[in-house]
C-alpha cells in the first residue's frame, strides 16, 4: 500500500525535521526542526528579524526589558532617530536607557573607544577615561583612583566649559571676538567660592576698595578727620580680612610730629573703631610729603555677617597745616582683601 | 453477478492521548470479497498540527501484518493495489499523535465481489 507520504500535512510538518543532505551540526548544511529549533549555514533576512525582546530591521536593532511595549525599550542602536511600532522614541546612534542599561568592560582588557577621523580619541579602561591627541597616547588622562596623575593637555573649544559638583562650578571661557579669556568659579546660587592650597583657604580676594585724587586738610589738630570711605560690603563670620591704606602726609608746619590714623565702621567719624592707634610720624620739615603705608587685619568672629561701610580717618598731632595729600597722579587708597578663615589669622575682631 | 462499486467508511474519536483504531472489512450480509484500489486517512481538521500519523494492518495489529504506513493520517491517500479481503478479514487503521476528540476516518474504495 503505497502513501504518497508527503513531508508536510498541508503546511504542518508531519517529520521531525528537514534538512540538508549534508547537514552536519554546527559544521554545514541546514536543519529545520518540527520542534521550532532550525540551524543554518548562511541567512539573509530582508525585512525585521524579531525576537521575543529584541527586533532587528532595516531602522536599527532595538531591545526591550520585555515583550516590545512602550516605555520598556533598554537599548536601540539606529542609523537616524525615530520612533518603534509601540511607541518609544529612539536617538540616531547607540543608545542604552538608564536605569536599565550600562555598558561593562572588563576590568583589564575591555576597552571602549572613540576614534575620530583626526586621530584623536577617547578609551575608557579599567577605571581610567583617557584622552589621546594624534596618536601622543596620554595626552590627558583621568585616572579614578588617587593616585592619579593628569599629563598634558585637554583642549576644549566653543563656548564656556564648567567643571561642576551642582552646587559650584569652575568654569573655563574661550575668547571670543572682544572678550577676554577667564577662568572662574562660582556658586549656581550665587556667593564665592573658596580656593584651598591643601587645607588653607586662600582667600576670597578684594571686597572693597575706593581712592581718593585730592587733598584733605586737617584743619585743626586733634580733631578727627575723615581720609575716605570705602563702599559697604559684608565682613561674613569666621573670615579674616586684610586692610590696605596708603597715602601722603604733610604738614605745613614742624610742630606736627605725627599724624594719628584709625579705621571705624561706618561713614563719619563717630563709628565703631575697628583700628586706632596708628601714629605716623611726619617729617621734620613743612609741605614734605611722606608716605603712610598702614596694613592691619580684621576678623569676624562675632556669630553673624556685619555688613558696613567702612572709614579712614586721622588727626594731625598739632597745629592746623595737616595735609591728607592726593591727587590724580599720586593717588590714595583703601582696599580690604578676604584673606580666608578667621582661624588661620589673629586680627582684630569686628562687630 | 457484476462488481459492486465500493466505498465505504468508519470513524473513531481520537482519545486523550490523540491514538484511535478504525476497521474494515465485508460485513456478514453480501458480497463476500473486497478488492481495494483506493484507501483515504482524513481527520476533521486536516492539515493542523499536531497531524496524526497512522499504520495499516491486515486483519490483525502485527508487525507481520503491516500493510502501510503514513505521516499525514489527516488527509493522506494510498493507492491500494487492488488489496483482496475476503469475508472476516478487515483493514485495521492505527492512528496516533493526534489531537484529542478530533474526528479520524478510514475510507476504502474499490469494488465487491461475490468470487
Amino acid at each position: 500500500m503505497r502513501f504518497l507520504d508527503s513531508i508536510l500535512a498541508g503546511i504542518v510538518l508531519n517529520r521531525e525535521a528537514i534538512q540538508s543532505d549534508n547537514f552536519v551540526t554546527g559544521i554545514s548544511g541546514w536543519r529545520v526542526r518540527k520542534i521550532g529549533d532550525a540551524e543554518f549555514n548562511n541567512l539573509t533576512i530582508r525585512g525585521t528579524f524579531s525576537g521575543n525582546y529584541f527586533i532587528l530591521s532595516t531602522d536599527g536593532l532595538f531591545f526591550y526589558s520585555a515583550l516590545p511595549a512602550l516605555g520598556n525599550m533598554t537599548g536601540s542602536w539606529a542609523s537616524a532617530a525615530g520612533i518603534d511600532a509601540y511607541g518609544n522614541a529612539y536617538p540616531a546612534g547607540l543608545e542604552i536607557y538608564s536605569p536599565l542599561g550600562s555598558i561593562a568592560l572588563d576590568a583589564l582588557d575591555g576597552v571602549l573607544h572613540s576614534v575620530g577621523s583626526s586621530g584623536d580619541r577617547v578609551d575608557i579602561f579599567d577605571g581610567t577615561v583617557a584622552f589621546q591627541k594624534s596618536g601622543d597616547y596620554g595626552q590627558a588622562s583621568i585616572i579614578q583612583n588617587l593616585g592619579s596623575d593628569v599629563n598634558g593637555s585637554l583642549t576644549l573649544s566653543g563656548g564656556e566649559h564648567l567643571i561642576s559638583d551642582r552646587s559650584a562650578y569652575l568654569a573655563i571661557g574661550t575668547a571670543t571676538t572682544g572678550n577676554t579669556p577667564y577662568i572662574r568659579m562660582a556658586r549656581y546660587l550665587g556667593g564665592q567660592c573658596d580656593v584651598l592650597n591643601d587645607a588653607i583657604d586662600q582667600g576670597r580676594g578684594v571686597q572693597a576698595f575706593t581712592t581718593v585724587t585730592a587733598n584733605v586738610a586737617l584743619g585743626t589738630a586733634g580733631t578727627e578727620f575723615t581720609l575716605m570711605t570705602l563702599p559697604s560690603m559684608t565682613f561674613v563670620n569666621g573670615r579674616a580680612y586684610r586692610v590696605d591704606l596708603w597715602g601722603l602726609q604733610q604738614s605745613t608746619t614742624t610742630a606736627d610730629t605725627y599724624f594719628l590714623h584709625q579705621f571705624r565702621k561706618g561713614t563719619g567719624i563717630g563709628g565703631t573703631l575697628y583700628k586706632g592707634q596708628m601714629r605716623v610720624r611726619t617729617l621734620n620739615a613743612t609741605s614734605t610729603n611722606n608716605s603712610v603705608g598702614l596694613s592691619f587685619y580684621l576678623e569676624n568672629t562675632s556669630g553673624a555677617d556685619i555688613t558696613t561701610t567702612t572709614t579712614w580717618t586721622a588727626s594731625c598731632a598739632a597745629g592746623t597745616g595737616g595735609i591728607f595729600a592726593a591727587s590724580a597722579g599720586n593717588q590714595a587708597s583703601a582696599t580690604i582683601v578676604d584673606v580666608g578663615l578667621a582661624s588661620q589669622y589673629s586680627g582684630q575682631g569686628v562687630s | 453477478m457484476p462488481d459492486i462499486p465500493l466505498n465505504t467508511a468508519a470513524t473513531v474519536t481520537l482519545n486523550a492521548s490523540g491514538a484511535g483504531t478504525v476497521e474494515l472489512g465485508p460485513a456478514s450480509q453480501g458480497p463476500p470479497y473486497w478488492s481495494l484500489d483506493t484507501v483515504l486517512l482524513t481527520t476533521n481538521r486536516p492539515g493542523q498540527s499536531p497531524v496524526p500519523k497512522a499504520l495499516l494492518y491486515l486483519d490483525v495489529v502485527s508487525p507481520a501484518n503491516l500493510q502501510g504506513i503514513t505521516y499525514d493520517a489527516s488527509f493522506g491517500q494510498a493507492a491500494a493495489d487492488g488489496l483482496r479481503l475476503g469475508r472476516g478479514q478487515k483493514l485495521i487503521a492505527v492512528f496516533s499523535g493526534g489531537q484529542s476528540g478530533d474526528i479520524a476516518s478510514l475510507t476504502v474504495v474499490g469494488t465487491k465481489s461475490t468470487q
